[in-house]
């Protein structure tokens, strides 16, 4: 958060009074452009100790008059291409006394648990009743539209495909206006609810995000030449069940690949795919049932341990996760299973496919015999 | 939502003509429930509880199957002609009367649901034309005119933007160029 608020003391409607020199710079703020009265969150500083020991006092909300000299609104943005009165503001310079504080000097730096309460209640009302609004607007102009418009001699609201869309706009329009209706008229249906309610409201624009999400997070094309050099070529993968369980918690201190000795089922992610390493314990036939559940590329949040997305434990082959024998399985068993590996993956050790595909994540490729002996990777 | 919709059916009061909007509400949402508990009961981590918990609300599976038919088509009738019930279904929205898309679509809209009668008349004799049905005595020349009027409204609301080519691809050149710079070319590597 780039704004601050330093205390100090200034004179403030002639006279010297202790409060706040604010400096900041917000976007996208509902009704922000006509708004006569602000409420900003900012970082409060003591730097000269006027009101006590800690120089660092937190988040701070304030309620600021638009009016003051240093405060610059009006401008607007064109949120999604709707004429809608949201826009930036910023304040350079601007002092209020302490009392604009909300609760007051008491009150510094105890901003964030304000800001929590109070912003879920803003959107409780401000995207129901968009929503509300752009359903009605909908049922009005489609309902127009496919009355209006012909096919084969008869307006298409006829046909039992136009119908049903129709009926569905139709009858979210009435849901959506009686339950922002049932919230402005002071039915308290209690957070969990209104959480709720928000969360079908926003379900249209969550389902677009998640589409855009997937699209970012696709894997880069196969080859080299498409991959940003700052990042290393790391695969990662999760071990099936109890193996993948074991590794957590005895990790080799020297790298962070794994003892797991002969164990089949030592994952790829317990061999970094720098070359060296890539001798690992775990060479050779046995290593092919082990089972590569996912790759992908490392991100930022592995160096942290507990953050980050769960990965999906999905065995590559159905019932590997039984198959508690493996260790012992006969050589001749191993090779045709090396073959199978070879058939499906490209390669006889997962690190070897990981690497064929440049790392890259992607579905399971299956290639014929004949086409891997030509372009197998040394 | 569905308290909420049954509320607001029981606020505005009981509006026959909103019914089929508030049975849709009700069965699309009966259904959702039925299908979110056949979701948990078939996720539900404890299976003994599951299998119990399913005995016990749901024997036979999740079997709402949502609105019918007949309900759908009702309730799109709704927004299909103009009505007390369509203005209370999308109440409160702004209305600019000028001549660009929404106004036009409402007036292509009036005109058209007014001309309806005026349309089942001529389907009825089978013609298209209304001038010659004038001429046949099927419709008055003032029904005429309406539906003309409509038919007019209609055009213009199908109507949309078009842009030449040059406006769009700055590298655009007309067919006749294309040719003459092929031809153009073609001599010059002649020569050359």
């Amino acid at each position: 958060m780039i704004d601050t608020g330093i205390i100090c003391k200034s004179q403030f409607e002639g006279r010297e009074v202790l409060g706040l020199r604010l400096n900041w710079h917000k976007r996208y703020i509902t009704l922000g452009p006509v708004a006569t009265l602000l409420g900003l969150a900012f970082k409060a500083y003591d730097p000269d100790h006027l009101v006590g020991h800690d120089e660092d006092l937190g988040i701070t909300v304030a309620l600021i008059p638009t009016h003051l000299s240093g405060v610059e609104i009006g401008r607007r943005h064109l949120p999604a291409m709707q004429v809608f009165q949201n826009g930036p503001n910023r304040g350079h310079d601007v002092f209020i006394p302490m009392d604009y504080i909300i609760g007051g000097e008491a009150r510094l730096g105890q901003g964030w648990k304000m800001l929590m309460t109070a912003l879920a209640a803003g959107r409780g009302i401000s995207l129901p009743s968009l929503s509300a609004a752009g359903a009605a607007y909908a049922a009005r102009t489609t309902g127009a539209y496919a009355r209006i418009r012909e096919q084969f001699g008869i307006s298409i609201s006829k046909f039992e495909g136009i119908e049903e869309p129709l009926a569905r706009i139709a009858g979210i329009a009435y849901l959506l206006d009686a339950r922002a209706a049932a919230d402005l008229c002071g039915a308290q249906p209690g957070p969990s609810s209104r959480g709720h309610f928000r969360h079908h409201e926003t379900a249209r624009h969550r389902a677009a995000a998640d589409r855009d999400r997937r699209r970012h997070g696709r894997p880069w094309r196969q080859g080299r030449d498409r991959r940003p050099a700052e990042l290393p070529r790391r695969p990662l993968s999760v071990g099936a069940g109890r193996h993948h369980r074991r590794r957590r918690q005895h990790p080799d201190p020297q790298s962070d690949r794994v003892r797991t000795g002969r164990d089949p089922r030592a994952s790829l992610s317990a061999r970094r795919n720098d070359g060296a390493s890539r001798r690992g314990p775990c060479q050779g036939a046995g290593c092919v049932r082990s089972g590569i559940l996912e790759t992908r590329r490392p991100q930022l949040y592995n160096h942290v341990p507990g953050l980050g997305p769960k990965l999906e434990r999905r065995p590559v082959r159905a019932g590997a996760r039984r198959r508690r024998c493996d260790a012992v399985l006969s050589p001749a068993l191993a090779l045709c299973l090396g073959v199978c590996a070879l058939r499906r993956y490209g390669a006889v050790d997962p690190g070897r496919r990981a690497q064929a595909q440049g790392n890259a994540v992607g579905p399971l490729r299956r290639y014929p015999l004949r086409t891997l002996s030509c372009c197998r990777p040394r | 939502m569905l308290s909420a919709a049954l509320k607001r059916w029981q606020d505005e009061g009981r509006q026959a003509a909103d019914f089929a909007a508030l049975e849709w509400c009700m069965a699309s949402g009966f259904r959702t429930i039925e299908s979110r508990f056949a979701e948990i009961l078939g996720n539900l981590p404890n299976r003994f509880v599951a299998v119990i918990l399913k005995f016990l609300i749901q024997p036979f599976g999740a079997r709402v199957l949502g609105p019918t038919d007949q309900v759908v088509h009702q309730c799109a009738q709704i927004v299909l002609s103009p009505s007390a019930a369509r203005d209370r279904l999308t109440a409160d929205l702004s209305h600019v009367d000028d001549d660009r898309g929404v106004a036009r679509l409402e007036k292509a809209f009036l005109l058209v649901t007014a001309a309806e009668d005026i349309s089942k008349k001529m389907h009825a004799a089978r013609l298209h034309d209304w001038k010659e049905a004038v001429q046949n005595g099927v419709i008055t020349q003032s029904e005429g005119d309406k539906l003309a009027a409509a038919h007019e409204a209609v055009a213009k609301v199908i109507e949309v933007d078009d842009f030449a080519p040059e406006a769009l691809t700055p590298i655009y050149r007309k067919a006749a160029d294309v040719h003459q710079f092929f031809q153009e070319l073609g001599e010059q590597r002649a020569a050359s």
